[in-house]
Parts: C-alpha cells; sequence; structure tokens
C-alpha cells in the first residue's frame, strides 16, 4: 500500500467527486476565490515546513524541509498570480460564494501539527500523508481544468513538486526510522481522522452556535436596541471625561 | 516552567471564573456613568449562553451535542 | 516584587516582566511562534519570559492584562444593538469570539499559568499605552498623549504623568474621544480601502503619501470633523467598521473617493490610477497630521509642559511624530520602542507596580532589546553542517571584516544580543547594506525582502555625526532614538544617500548612542572610515509576510532563502558555499532523493 515510490494518482473518493469539482472550478468568481485560499494555505504550509527546517537537528531534512519550504511558498505566489490575472480579466470583485471547503479539508495538514514539539517522524509521516492527499485533489482539479490551460499548466507544476515531496517524506522517513516508519504513517492516518472528526464537531458546533446567537439576536436585542439606540442620540460627541475613580482598582474587569 | 493542563482542564476552570467575572459585569453595568442599567439582562443572559461556547471550547469532540441541551 | 503583563488577543500579543520595578525581559509572540503578527493568547512569550528570570509561576506577585474584558464587552455589544438590524451578520461572530474566550481572561490567565485569579488584574487599554510611554521614558513629567484604532471605548486619551522625587508616581488621564470616533480607525479604514492588511500594513499607506498630493484633504475632512470642544467626530455614514466585521468602509465612501484598489493589483504611480491611490494616502496623512497637531497643541497649551509622551498604534507614524515635534509646542517627544498593543503588556506591568502596588519609581534602562540572545555558535554548527563558509572572528576583526563586506556592497544579516521589543529593528535583528545607490534600494526590495517599490528603507547614523546628514530639528535626536521620526536629508548628501532618501527628500533615520548598541555603532565608525559617510541601510531582518527573525537558526533559514550575501550572529560570520541556495542546490538535493 505504501510502495516506496508512490506517484500521484487520485483517490476513489477524489475520483467520485470529480463532477462537484468540475462544477466549483467552471465558474471564474469560485476560481480566483479558491485560487486565493489555496495560496494562503500553500504560504501557510511553507511557513510551517520552514520552521521545521529550523528545528530539526538532522542536517539532510534541514536541507529536504528548506527546499520543500520554499516550492510552498513559490506555489502560493502562482495561486495569487494566477487568482491576479483571472481576476483582472474577468473584472469580478471576489464576493465569497459556495467554496466546497469541505472538499480539501485541512490544507497541508500542518494545521493538525504544533511543527515546534513534533519528531521528524512525525512531522515526516504527517507531511507525506498530506503532500499525498494534496496531490490527489490537484490531480482531479488538473484533469477538470481543460477550459482553462494557464491554471492547469500550474496544477500541473505544482503536482509535479508534490511528486518529489511525497516520495522524500517516505525515503527519508525509511531512514530515520527503518524499523517502525510505517506504523508512524498508520498513527498519522489516525491522527488525520481524529483531527479531522474535530474540525467537522467544531464547524457544527459553529453553525449550531450562529442559529442559536442569530435567533437571539432577532428575539430578544429589539427593545435593547432601541434603548441603545435612544442612549446614543443623547450623547455628545467629542471628549469624555476621565472620571479619576474610573481607574482606581486594577482588580475590576469593568 | 509552566505546567501543562489538559483542554478540557483548562475549559473547567475557566468555567469556574466565570461567575466572579459576570457580577463584576453586572455590577459594572449597574453603577455606569453612562447608565446603563437596562442593559444588564442582556449582557448577563448573553453570557450565560457563553457558558455553553466554553464547553464547546473546552470539549470540541462533543461539542454539537452540547450544542443541542439548549 | 514579579509582576507579568499581558497583551494579547486583538493583533500582537506579548508577555513582559517586571521584577523589582525594572523590566527584566519583554518578548511579543509572533517572534517564538513564527506567526507574524501573532494574537493567540502569549503562552511562549510567557513561558520564555519566566524562564529568562528563573521564577516560577508562582512567584508571580500579580498577573496584569492590558485591558478590561467586560468593558469591551459593553462597547462591543453596544454597537451592535446601535447598528440594529445592519449587525445581524456581524453580531453572532463576534459573541462567539468573545463570549467564547475572549471575555473570560481571568480564567484564561489562571488556567494556562496555575496562577489564582486574585492575582489577575486588569488595566484599561489606554492607561496601559499611557504606562508604556511614560514610564519607560527618561523624563519626570510629561504630557501623555495615546491614540490608537479602540481598546475598550477609549480611541484617543490625553493626560499627564509625573515621577516625584519621593519616589511616587502619578498617571492622570484628563478626556478621551471614544469608539467610534477614531483616528486609529479613520486611518484603518483607508489602509483597507487602498487594498492593504488592516492593523499591519498601516505603515504603507505613510510610504506611499510621500508619491501623492494632498488633492483630496477637502473629501477626508468630510469624513472627519472638529467637534466645538476641540476634539473630532467621524461622520459614521462613510463607515462601516462599526456594524459589520466585513468591511470597514461604505458605498458612500467609495462614492467620494472612487472604487477602491485591488489588493491583488500592484500599485502602478504612472497611471491616473495608481495617483489617486497616492493622493488619498497623501490626504488623509495629511489630515491625520493636521488633527494630532491641532490636539497636541491644546494639551502642550493646556499643562505648560516641555515633554510629551505619545504611545498607541497611531505614534508608528513618524512623519506625523515629526510634525508633532515641528508643530505643537513639545520640546521632547518619547515614543517608545514598542508603542502599539504589544507594548502595552510592559505598560500594564509597570503601571501594576508602580500605581496599584505604589512601589517607588525606578529609572528604567532606555533601551528595546528585552528578547531572547542569539547564539553564534548555534550558527556555527549548522552552517558547517550544510557546508557554508564559516568563521569565528573576535569582535574587533569581525566589526572590521563586516565593514569591508558592506564597503563591497554586500548585503549583511547583522544579529547581535537581544532581540528588540516591538515592530522596529534598532540594530540587533537588522539587514544592514551601503545606503548610497538606489539600485541598492531596489536590489533590496526585488531579490530580498520582496516588497512594493514605493516603500522607503531607513538610515542608521551615529548620534553625533547625525545632523551632518540630516536636518534633525532639536528634540529630533529622541524621537529619532527608536525610528520615530521622519526627517529630511541634507540636500547636500541626497545623491550619496539615495538609498534611504524617500521620494519626498526624507527619512526614516535612526541616531544610535554608542552605549544602546556599541558593536553596531562601531561598525558604523569602521564603516565610516572607508567610505567617507558612517551611515547604513538598517532595515529589519525578515522576509515579506514574516516575523523579524530571533534565533540564529531563523536568521540562516532567512539568509539561505534570499540574496543575503553575509550572515553574522554574535562572533560568527557565515557566507554561502554558492552564491545562493539557487536552483544548482535545489537540482542537486532533487536528484539525491527523488
Amino acid at each position: 500500500m505504501d510502495s516506496p515510490r508512490p506517484h500521484e494518482r487520485p483517490t476513489a473518493f477524489d475520483r467520485m467527486l470529480t463532477p462537484v469539482h468540475r462544477w466549483i472550478w467552471s465558474d471564474t468568481n469560485r476560481r480566483v476565490q479558491k485560487l486565493l485560499r489555496f495560496g494562503e494555505t500553500e504560504t501557510d504550509g511553507g511557513r510551517d515546513i520552514l520552521r521545521a527546517a529550523e528545528v530539526t537537528s538532522d542536517p539532510l531534512l534541514r536541507r529536504l524541509y528548506l527546499e520543500h519550504a520554499i516550492d510552498e511558498f513559490r506555489h502560493g505566489i502562482l495561486f495569487r498570480h494566477r487568482a491576479a490575472e483571472l481576476l483582472r480579466v474577468s473584472r469580478s470583485h471576489s464576493n465569497i460564494g459556495f467554496q466546497g471547503d469541505w472538499l480539501a479539508p485541512g490544507g497541508h495538514g500542518l494545521d493538525d501539527l504544533q511543527v515546534d514539539g513534533e519528531s521528524d517522524q512525525t512531522m515526516l509521516a504527517f507531511l507525506h500523508l498530506s503532500e499525498k492527499a494534496a496531490a490527489s485533489r490537484f490531480c482531479i482539479y488538473r484533469d477538470v481544468m481543460q477550459h482553462d490551460p494557464p491554471t492547469r499548466a500550474i496544477f500541473e507544476e505544482i503536482l509535479h513538486d508534490e511528486t518529489f515531496h511525497m516520495n522524500y517524506t517516505l525515503t527519508q522517513l525509511a531512514r530515520v526510522e527503518p524499523q517502525q516508519h510505517k506504523r508512524h504513517l498508520w498513527r498519522a492516518r489516525l491522527s488525520r481522522l481524529w483531527k479531522a472528526y474535530l474540525r467537522l464537531a467544531t464547524s457544527l458546533a459553529a453553525i449550531l452556535g450562529s442559529i442559536l446567537l442569530t435567533i437571539q439576536y432577532f428575539v430578544l436585542l429589539p427593545p435593547f436596541a432601541w434603548m441603545a439606540k435612544r442612549a446614543a442620540h443623547r450623547e455628545s460627541a467629542g471628549w469624555t471625561a476621565v472620571s479619576p475613580t474610573s481607574s482606581d482598582s486594577l482588580n475590576r474587569q469593568y | 516552567m509552566i505546567k501543562t493542563r489538559g483542554k478540557t482542564r483548562r475549559g473547567l476552570i475557566v468555567f469556574g471564573s466565570t461567575f466572579g467575572s459576570m457580577a463584576q459585569l453586572a455590577r459594572g453595568l449597574w453603577q455606569s456613568d453612562s447608565d446603563k442599567r437596562w442593559l444588564t439582562p442582556l449582557a448577563v443572559f448573553l453570557c450565560v449562553t457563553g457558558l455553553l461556547l466554553i464547553l464547546g471550547t473546552a470539549v470540541e469532540a462533543l461539542a454539537p451535542f452540547i450544542y443541542s441541551i439548549w | 516584587m514579579n509582576i507579568l503583563g499581558i497583551s494579547a488577543h486583538y493583533h500582537d500579543s506579548a508577555a513582559a516582566l517586571v521584577v523589582d520595578g525594572v523590566p527584566i525581559c519583554a518578548v511579543q509572540e509572533e517572534r517564538l511562534s513564527r506567526h507574524k503578527g501573532d494574537a493567540a493568547f502569549p503562552l511562549l512569550a510567557i513561558e520564555w519570559c519566566l524562564q529568562n528570570a528563573r521564577i516560577e509561576p508562582d512567584d508571580l506577585d500579580a498577573v496584569v492584562f492590558y485591558e478590561r474584558p467586560m468593558l469591551k464587552f459593553d462597547r462591543v455589544l453596544t454597537c451592535a444593538l446601535r447598528a440594529f438590524p445592519q449587525s445581524w451578520r456581524a453580531f453572532p461572530k463576534a459573541m462567539k469570539n468573545l463570549l467564547g474566550e475572549k471575555v473570560w481572561m481571568r480564567g484564561i490567565i489562571s488556567s494556562q499559568l496555575g496562577v489564582p485569579g486574585r492575582k489577575v488584574l486588569f488595566t484599561e487599554h489606554h492607561q496601559a499605552h499611557a504606562a508604556a510611554a511614560f514610564l519607560t521614558a527618561p523624563t519626570r513629567r510629561a504630557a501623555i498623549m495615546t491614540a490608537d484604532a479602540v481598546g475598550e471605548w477609549a480611541t484617543l486619551s490625553v493626560g499627564d504623568g509625573e515621577r516625584g522625587s519621593n519616589g511616587t508616581t502619578k498617571i492622570r488621564r484628563f478626556r478621551e474621544i471614544r469608539f467610534p470616533h477614531s483616528l486609529g480607525m479613520l486611518y484603518s479604514t483607508f489602509t483597507a480601502y487602498l487594498g492593504f492588511k488592516v492593523n499591519e500594513d498601516e505603515y504603507k499607506v505613510m510610504g506611499l503619501a510621500a508619491y501623492g498630493k494632498p488633492t483630496m484633504v477637502e473629501q477626508v475632512r468630510k469624513l472627519i470633523c472638529r467637534t466645538p470642544d476641540g476634539a473630532f467626530a467621524l461622520d459614521l455614514s462613510y463607515f462601516e467598521f462599526h456594524t459589520t466585521a466585513k468591511r470597514s468602509y461604505s458605498p458612500r465612501f467609495a462614492e467620494l473617493f472612487g472604487p477602491p484598489r485591488n489588493p491583488y493589483e500592484p500599485i502602478d504611480l504612472d497611471t491616473a490610477e495608481g495617483q489617486r491611490f497616492a493622493d488619498c494616502a497623501a490626504s488623509v496623512q495629511r489630515v491625520l497630521e493636521d488633527t494630532l497637531v491641532e490636539l497636541a497643541r491644546t494639551l502642550h497649551q493646556e499643562t505648560g509642559l516641555a515633554d510629551l509622551c505619545f504611545g498607541g498604534g497611531v505614534a508608528l507614524n513618524g512623519v506625523a511624530n515629526a510634525r508633532l515635534l515641528a508643530e505643537s509646542g513639545f520640546e521632547r517627544i518619547f515614543v517608545p520602542p514598542a508603542p502599539g498593543d504589544a507594548g502595552c503588556a510592559m505598560g500594564a506591568a509597570l503601571y501594576c507596580d508602580r500605581i496599584h502596588f505604589g512601589n517607588p519609581d525606578r529609572d528604567l534602562p532606555d533601551h528595546p532589546f528585552w528578547g531572547p540572545s542569539v547564539d553564534g555558535s548555534e550558527l556555527a554548527r549548522i552552517a558547517q553542517e550544510d557546508g557554508h563558509h564559516v568563521e569565528t572572528l573576535r569582535d574587533s576583526a569581525l566589526i572590521e571584516q563586516t565593514a569591508d563586506d558592506l564597503a563591497a556592497n554586500r548585503i549583511v544579516g547583522w544579529m547581535e544580543g537581544a532581540l528588540e521589543f516591538g515592530p522596529r529593528a534598532l540594530g540587533h535583528r537588522s539587514i544592514l547594506t551601503a545606503p548610497r545607490t538606489t539600485e541598492m534600494r531596489d536590489r533590496l526590495n526585488r531579490e530580498i525582502k520582496y516588497r512594493e517599490p514605493f516603500r522607503p528603507f531607513a538610515p542608521v547614523v551615529p548620534t553625533d555625526v547625525a545632523g551632518r546628514y540630516f536636518d534633525i530639528p532639536r528634540g529630533g535626536t529622541r524621537l529619532a532614538r527608536f525610528m520615530s521620526g521622519v526627517f529630511p536629508v541634507r540636500p547636500e548628501w541626497k545623491s550619496q544617500l539615495q538609498a534611504i532618501t524617500h521620494v519626498d527628500g526624507t527619512a526614516r533615520v535612526q541616531v544610535l548612542d554608542p552605549a544602546m548598541a556599541p558593536r553596531l555603532h562601531a561598525l558604523l565608525e569602521a564603516y565610516g572610515q572607508r567610505t567617507g559617510i558612517p551611515v547604513l541601510l538598517n532595515t529589519s531582518f525578515n522576509l515579506a509576510g514574516e516575523p523579524i527573525v530571533n534565533r540564529a537558526v531563523e536568521g540562516y533559514s532567512t539568509f539561505l532563502r534570499s540574496k543575503i550575501d553575509v550572515l553574522v550572529a554574535g562572533g560568527t560570520r557565515v557566507t554561502k558555499r554558492s552564491s545562493a541556495v539557487g536552483s544548482t542546490e535545489a537540482e542537486r538535493i532533487r536528484e539525491e532523493v527523488a
């Protein structure tokens, strides 16, 4: 299952979602938003991998991570430039609509990690899996992008890099942990799954929380809003004298 | 050295501190120079809602179920 | 007595530790977490401060947070109510944000540090700004002005401070202007309109302003009017920051100034559109300056004091500071090295020490170097592992060698001693180079800083010769100590200081007292001996979008990713094996493992 030289290949799940991806990428505005978000994700991922380069004690890993980080920063720039080109051509004004973010959760997966506190083995296992997942999705994106050759070319170029990233992370994991590298991969898989559940749970909770607060807003707030507006009318603009007693105690939170 | 505490433990400590903070808010609004007594019930009610949010943050895995309490 | 100050949860979190009335250390969370503008609870910064001082959380007598969370909650809730029903989208977000975490600071600090809740104290936001500005300044009595976007309710405050001969300290705030009327928000709204990041890129607006003419001052004055009592009020129909989190200006604002800039398009100053944006920046800059000067002039007349301590994010505006010095009537203006929210950690701790506990006044060290120290041996080890050319030199040899590098137009990454506290690199984490040509400025912008070509670079010059190259008025040396003022370059030197002379003939100069950074001072002198001009270009040691480097390893990774020629950390000097980690090295590594 974990061949020493895996190549980019979309997973069955990603293949199944091809029509959805095709629909998402068909619209210029959505494409711009996705590219901008990818630009941010790649740059953020680059920073985390750069951090990994700074904290590892393994000289070879330091050089590889550094190369990897430079690639990610470059990808970020490619995505941003392409989004800017599309914006220029379409003159669209990036209104955020449906983005299908849940289809590509976690970016490079590094938001699951505290880079500073992780071992090289854990870092490599996470990186390998997230690069693999990214390569799978980027493969689909490239395939659904026939109508936009420049964007397709970007995915093509990035896919090439992702293959290198997948390969080096796996070979290096096997180097630093020859006996137990598969165990690390499985642990990383389970951890990713758990983190994915937590993301889903917190997203769901966030939605429920928003609904709850919105209901409160419309049910509870109107009379208070009326009073607040009335009080605001009574307030005069300009200076407000500071009462010497207002700041006499540091125990107060109000 | 700062002792590391789990998220749930930290959440419970925060939860325990909320009542004192709410009392300070209520007292502050009640005694406010700009006459904001009318805001006190709403502010306190929202803070009680906040307890739910704290619980949701402390126990991420159960967060959606905690909201269903409401 | 050990007092920990904390600022967090808005932008640029920080921690500062005051022991027996004197700051021991202070650091911004971003410098340790490596996330620019990190607003998270500053656990790393706190941990480092405690470790550095070798104390445990139990040894703390107080932990002071830089604002009153419940007062802030009152402001957010009141504003949401006033904006009903337009605030319906912003309300759930704001409440989740506040009630899910930020209002419960006493509990959060207790739970993170394990200190009892009674030890957790709170200053008001502008109280902390005022304390950071006044208590760190070498003055006994001064007027105090603070201005930023918003704290709890206050956005600007005026008052005075006095350090009595009997050791007592007083800080009084006379009056304040309250949200939503805010100079900081006005400037930030233009920052957003001009396509820059709010709370981060305000300095770009200031840089851009020099390219424009204040042709839209009348329009800007429609947005902000003076009130009969001498304060100001914003015309809220032009703004949306008080009703929604989505956008800070209203359609009416865009009608008045034209379509906003697309953040993804570069500003082309040769086009009418680019010039319009520069004119907008120049106009809001002019109005900001005029307003501050008038407020400060009134404060000067009222207090009759010679010194002004100026704090808050607005005090980062060096052009406005220079005008305040020239026109407000104050003889000296003190702006701390960290006037923004990060500095509030220090301000809150000092306020608690002097005012809350009533501890006697102490003279404080007058420098910005409160962070972790750099370890040259760490750099030597990793650079050797990677096969780069490493030398460990004695101080004098290192200074001579670096001066030779600079004279040969090499770009030097310079790390020494403790990290600066605040947004400016003041000589301990700096990129240094020759200031002579515009080519050097363009090379830095293009190959190292990767930033907009319109942004200027700052010079550093020894105090005793600063007046030869820069037109620094009386009192300006103080402002320039922490790079807080913008002053004209003397016309006869402009052609030899092209890289640091902005388009309007000014520079945000740092004048260096030898006692503050002796090695950098020695380097300036050695460079001066070689070139005749002891002035260097001094820019922060970081790449675009990244925090200033802290440890040697971070300087090293920045050095490898950019076209910095030489890296110096402590006594270690590193040059690259090849000219850069360019394609050759990349290809080699790829072939090695792919």
